[in-house]
């Protein structure tokens, strides 16, 4: 049975302001629906980059100039008449530090409903309720929703912004790092959420530990020098990899 | 004498130097607030709030006109320069980041905060009292607003750019637009800080003297009317000291007092709120 | 714990397959047993379907330890179900040759109404099917008592050469179904070997004692 794609990377370059070098070069990458794609690779490869294009965070600095490319739904998010504030309804961001807002736990999660225009109580409760449970994490605050973030733990807190996120009901989930400040015994809860999330939205990760790619991932794509080296099921790039340096790359010889 | 003795004087007599010198500063602020106390306190009294200030010359009547007239420009200077000092300090710390621009207007802020408070005084009344032709209370809270404004925007650009940026990134990946990531967010994290800012800078307008010497001038009578020059509590208090009556000086006294404290709680407000949000 | 999905779904299939093979057993004595070759079909169905399985698996178990970098319990289980994957498709081959002898046995008239063989069989069957239950929940217990039955069942095939002996010796004639006939009971003999091997395996996984090549009492003389 095919997977579907769910965004079609074609012929990207990404060139960040005053640089004639291209930090992305003509990249060719599907994204499978509803799977889990990790983004590998040593510091400086372009990951980072590469996922940030996905919700245009770019954007945000100018200067930032596209190349290529990336179709989603039949629409390249790329061009200039796509409403930014709708594309990152649909993709939505997950950072590596913890970043719950300066509110209670409650209007964290609702915020992104709020900028929508949802007022109604009840229907704000029970979105809230709903991502709360999807992150794993309604438990653990559901009698202390009024209380200010800033109170709950590191794992939690990722967890908080994860279901904030989750609220506005994206099909696509980007992880930037998602675990690299937190503890081992909060990286394995927060993997084992992103395996489970994969059910409902398709997830794009970048990690630099690679056995978390391995662990987590159905997809995985090597990227070295801005380029993409390898792209291909997880199971293959882990045990029979096609190229010789993602080989390199796996089996622990640099990076 | 061996190593371990001689560091252990250099660090005793350290201490007592720095404990001298903590103990001569509070000592000499508590000194103070006792000193003008001691001569105020025969004026410390109920009529003082509440009654007009007699003729020259007649015993008894109150400073109702400066404590009024003081609250009224403080208020006026705060409703002007807080807004602008606010809004000036997040167009550079936001839109404008980076920029040259916002560096100019930064340095220019500095230099404003430290033009002698005399000099104020004289360039507004160039503006608002000259062309005129008589001393306003509008003129008063103006020259304070021209205090204010800076030192307002320095500490909410430094407390804007102390969010860090990720925060706005988050805000932002949501879908919001950069005036509802600074409103919501950045406006949030900041909130303390700006507040703070802003008590000290109440603070400080309110015991000025000089910048309302030829701005709002005094008034012997009570009033509540802009236009006209309007009492205050410092310029009165400069005036009385320097009368010839010893009822004046008893009042200049009570007042200096109640100045003094005003502006000692105000400060003390602010750091107790500082405490109050950072330890929750 | 991300790698629990990927045991149970290894697992599960090895229990599949050897079922399967279970079945393959079963039906290819029956052919001889009841002189029938109906039940031969049966084999020739599952051989293609429990080799297609054994090198599925294996690519499964192996992704699975290069994926999830398993230590300590978990390493052990995956390295063992190589094994036990192994083992299951040479239970497989065994009913290979036993359908093989038993397509030329059935040539022949039969030579007796069998006895031995069909004890033989069920308990051989018993040994794999217990070993592979005691698969599914490392059931140790269960395990050691696979081993202990292997003895009878060498008995039973000593027995099983003896009685055709008399019969080849009797008549010349009964020769050629002879020899067959031992030689399933050899391959059955085999598959209890086999099963006595899943035992071991299993309890390997659990209690990380290798008990290959030793004898069942020794290792309870150590455990003490």
């Amino acid at each position: 049975m095919e997977d579907n794609i769910k965004i079609k990377v074609k012929n990207f370059s990404f060139y960040y302001a005053k640089s004639d070098k291209p930090a992305l070069k003509n990249i060719n990458m599907p994204v499978y629906e509803k799977k889990v794609t990790a983004l590998i690779g040593p510091s400086g490869c372009g990951k980072t980059t590469l996922l940030r294009s996905f919700n245009r965070m770019h954007d945000l600095y100018y200067g930032n100039r596209y190349e290529g490319e990336i179709i989603m739904d039949g629409k390249n998010i790329l061009s200039d008449d796509i409403d930014l504030i709708e594309l990152r309804s649909k993709v939505g961001m997950v950072f590596q530090k913890p970043t719950p807002f300066p509110m209670s736990i409650f209007d964290n999660v609702a915020y992104g409903l709020k900028l929508r225009g949802i007022k109604n109580k009840s229907e704000l409760e029970a979105r809230v309720e709903k991502a709360l449970k999807q992150a794993a994490l309604w438990d653990e605050v559901k009698d202390r929703l009024k209380d200010s973030a800033s109170g709950l733990s590191g794992g939690q807190q990722q967890r908080l912004v994860i279901a904030r996120a989750l609220a506005v009901e994206p099909e696509v989930l980007l992880f930037d790092e998602p675990t690299s400040a937190l503890d081992p015994i909060s990286t394995g809860k927060i993997e084992e959420l992103v395996v489970g999330l994969k059910e409902t939205v398709t997830i794009i990760i970048v990690t630099h530990n690679m056995q978390q790619a391995a662990r987590v991932s159905d997809y995985t794509a090597f990227m070295y020098l801005g380029e993409l080296i390898e792209f291909d099921k997880t199971d293959i790039i882990f045990t029979s990899p096609k190229k010789k340096l993602t080989e390199d790359y796996v089996s622990g010889r640099f990076g | 004498m061996d190593l371990k003795t001689k560091r252990k004087i250099k660090g005793n007599i350290a201490l007592l130097l720095s404990t001298f010198a903590a103990f001569m500063g509070l000592f000499w602020l508590v000194f103070i607030i006792f000193d003008v106390l001691r001569h105020g306190i025969t004026a410390l009294n109920l009529e003082l709030f509440l009654e007009d200030p007699a003729p020259p010359g007649v015993p008894g009547g109150g400073l109702r006109n400066a404590f009024v007239g003081q609250f009224l420009i403080t208020s006026v200077a705060t409703i002007i320069g807080v807004p602008l000092g606010i809004l000036g300090g997040t167009f550079i710390a936001e839109y404008a980041r980076g920029t040259v621009f916002a560096k100019v207007i930064s340095i220019l802020s500095d230099i404003m905060v430290s033009v002698p408070s005399i000099v104020v005084g004289t360039f507004i009344y160039a503006l608002l009292v000259k062309p005129f032709g008589h001393f306003s209370g509008w003129a008063g809270a103006a020259a304070l607003a021209f205090i204010m404004v800076p030192v307002v925007l320095r500490t909410t650009e430094d407390m804007l750019k102390l969010v860090p940026w990720t925060l706005r990134e988050a805000a932002f990946a949501l879908g919001a637009s950069y005036f509802r990531v600074i409103k919501d967010v950045v406006y949030r994290a900041a909130a303390t800080g700006i507040l703070t800012g802003v008590i000290l800078a109440i603070a400080r307008i309110a015991g000025e003297t000089a910048p309302l010497l030829f701005t709002s001038f005094n008034n012997s009578y009570f009033t509540t009317n802009m236009n006209e020059p309007i009492a205050s509590l410092t310029v009165t208090i400069f005036n009385y000291a320097m009368g010839p009556y010893e009822d004046w000086h008893e009042k200049a006294w009570a007042a200096a007092f109640i100045i003094t404290v005003v502006i000692l709680i105000v400060t003390v407000t602010s750091r107790m709120i500082i405490h109050w949000r950072y330890k929750s | 714990m991300l790698i629990k999905p990927r045991l149970e779904e290894i697992r599960e299939r090895l229990i599949q397959m050897a079922e399967m093979a279970d079945l393959m057993i079963e039906h290819a004595v029956k052919a001889i047993i009841e002189h029938n070759p109906e039940y031969l079909k049966v084999v020739d169905e599952l051989e293609p379907k429990v080799d297609q399985m054994e090198v599925e698996n294996e690519t499964l178990i192996i992704t699975t330890i290069a994926r999830f970098q398993p230590e300590a319990k978990y390493l052990r289980i995956l390295v063992m179900d190589l094994f036990v994957n192994r083992d299951i498709e040479r239970i497989g081959d065994h009913a290979e040759n036993i359908k093989e002898q038993a397509e030329r046995i059935l040539t022949k008239p039969k030579l007796k109404e069998y006895v031995d063989l069909p004890i033989m069989t069920e308990i051989v069957l018993g040994m794999v099917k217990d070993a592979v239950k005691s698969l599914e929940n490392l059931d140790t217990e269960l395990a050691r008592d696979v081993i202990t039955r292997d003895d009878r069942v060498d008995a039973l095939h000593e027995q099983i050469i003896r009685e055709i002996y008399t019969y080849m010796v009797e008549d010349p004639k009964n020769i050629k179904v002879g020899i067959r006939l031992i030689t399933v009971s050899s391959n059955l003999e085999r598959v209890a070997d086999i099963a006595t091997n899943l035992a071991e395996e299993v309890i390997y996984m659990k209690e990380g004692k290798m008990l290959r090549h030793q004898e069942l009492d020794k290792d309870e003389e150590q455990s003490d």
